[in-house]
């Protein structure tokens, strides 16, 4: 189908008033009628474009995993150093503090909400979700093969995890209306996450040795990945656990 | 509050049951008066005489969620006074999601990720839940601290915060996986993060 650029434009609106409506009081709260209202469109060319509000809530869906694939989304998962993977993790306390905690994460509000019934959208978000991990899982597989993460981490899992605690902690963020839950959460996890980083030396040393060395050189105790490649986001919280 | 009948009580513990379930199920927000009256085959004039609306079940389902923790009746331990407690609080979590075959997440998550900004009142019940929640995992870490068996710079609180989201975040994935894997990956990976700040016997040298 090709649409007229004014029925283009139309059919953006709705799908982008449809997603702020859908993250701010989630899809069931959500009737086509306040879509219709936000967006400036006409009912009948909410039905044309998506049929009803099922096809509308798989094509929002299907525009974040495009977004997610054209690094146009408002996080980028993809990451070339473990600054970046820091970065990706911290940058969701900003997102969330733009709603004033009111709001989680948008494809975590449509996930909570999703039951039994509801196979298409859980199958949707699970493609977003794999998008993510995607992203996470290729970075950390090539720090593992260049040498710059512990040998015994488990990438795919490491993945899952920073994922989970997105997730949960922009949740805790939401009901707690408070940053301070989501910021300890996700600095332990950052925590968690540059004890697999090594220097290619620090890795062959851990071949040789059988023994692992938690930190590149360059990050003494005290300071942040991120410092060190003057991104600088953290002071030094997260890395107090190596002076021990 | 404690006079009531007992028959009374009885119907109004079942709607609150009732609810529950379909609370969990679906959320909130999908769930009508009408169906939860199905469901716990209660009358009309019962459910608006114990709770008048809605918004009152909701708060008197939290209230007896909260109460199952506070006197131990929840089916998950949150007393917690060993490393392997801790685990099993965690993992006790994902054994009670795949009672549901992976098809609900948590129950108190469920229903904060409806909350909106109109819905102070049961933000602020769902925040009490997890603050008692919270003082459970503390109270752990602080006696572990205590007894030397934590590093000093561990911050119990920001331990506690991570346990939670960890778990929420957990379950979450793996209710869209329909697979306990993504949520016993992401124990296994908190679980390693807070052995760490455990303290090593001091070998004798």
């Amino acid at each position: 189908m090709t649409l007229s650029s004014k029925g283009a434009v139309t059919k953006l609106k709705i799908l982008q008033a449809a997603a702020d409506l859908f993250h701010k009081q989630g899809v069931r709260a959500t009737s086509p009628e306040k879509i219709i209202a936000a967006s400036g469109a006409g009912k009948g060319q909410f039905y044309h474009y998506f049929g009803n509000k099922d096809g509308l809530i798989h094509e929002v869906l299907l525009g974040s995993v495009h977004a997610l694939e054209a690094g146009t989304a408002p996080i980028s998962y993809a990451c070339d150093s473990w600054a970046d993977l820091e970065q990706c993790i911290l940058t969701h306390i900003e997102f969330q503090k733009q709603y004033n905690m009111t709001r989680s994460c948008p494809i975590g509000t449509v996930a909570n909400e999703v039951t039994e019934n509801d196979n298409r959208i859980r199958r949707d978000l699970d493609l977003i979700f794999e998008c993510m991990r995607h992203k996470l899982v290729t970075f950390l597989v090539k720090e593992k093969s260049e040498g710059r993460m512990t040998a015994a981490a488990n990438a795919d899992e490491i993945a899952t995890f920073c994922l989970s605690m997105i997730q949960g902690a922009m949740l805790l963020g939401r009901i707690k209306k408070d940053s301070s839950p989501v910021v300890a959460s996700l600095e332990e996890a950052v925590t968690h996450l540059k004890r697999y980083a090594v220097t290619p030396r620090g890795a062959a040393n851990e071949r040789r040795n059988g023994r692992v060395r938690l930190f590149p050189k360059s990050l003494e105790p005290g300071m942040s990945i991120a410092a060190s490649t003057g991104r600088a986001r953290l002071t030094s919280d997260e890395t107090r656990l190596d002076r021990e | 509050m404690r006079a009531r009948f007992v028959r009374g009580s009885d119907t109004r513990l079942r709607i609150i049951q009732a609810a529950a379930d379909l609370f969990h199920k679906q959320g909130v927000r999908a769930t009508s008066p009408d169906e939860i009256l199905e469901v716990s085959r209660a009358g009309k004039s019962q459910f608006y005489h114990y709770f008048k609306n809605k918004e009152g079940l909701v708060h008197e389902v939290l209230q007896w969620y909260l109460q199952a923790i506070k006197t131990k009746t929840a089916p998950l331990n949150y007393e917690i006074n060993s490393w392997r407690d801790l685990e099993e609080w965690f993992l006790g979590q994902v054994e009670l999601q795949k009672t549901f075959r992976m098809t609900r997440g948590c129950p108190f998550g469920t229903i904060g990720n409806e909350v909106t900004e109109n819905d102070e009142l049961i933000r602020q019940d769902l925040s009490l839940i997890f603050e008692v929640v919270k003082n459970q995992l503390v109270l752990f870490f602080v006696k572990e601290k205590a007894a030397g068996r934590l590093v000093k710079h561990a911050d119990e609180g920001r331990a506690a915060d991570f346990c939670i989201s960890a778990i929420q975040g957990a379950m979450l994935l793996s209710k869209i996986k329909r697979s306990s894997i993504p949520a016993e990956a992401t124990v296994r990976e908190a679980m390693a993060h807070l052995q760490k700040y455990v303290v090593v016997a001091k070998e004798s040298r």
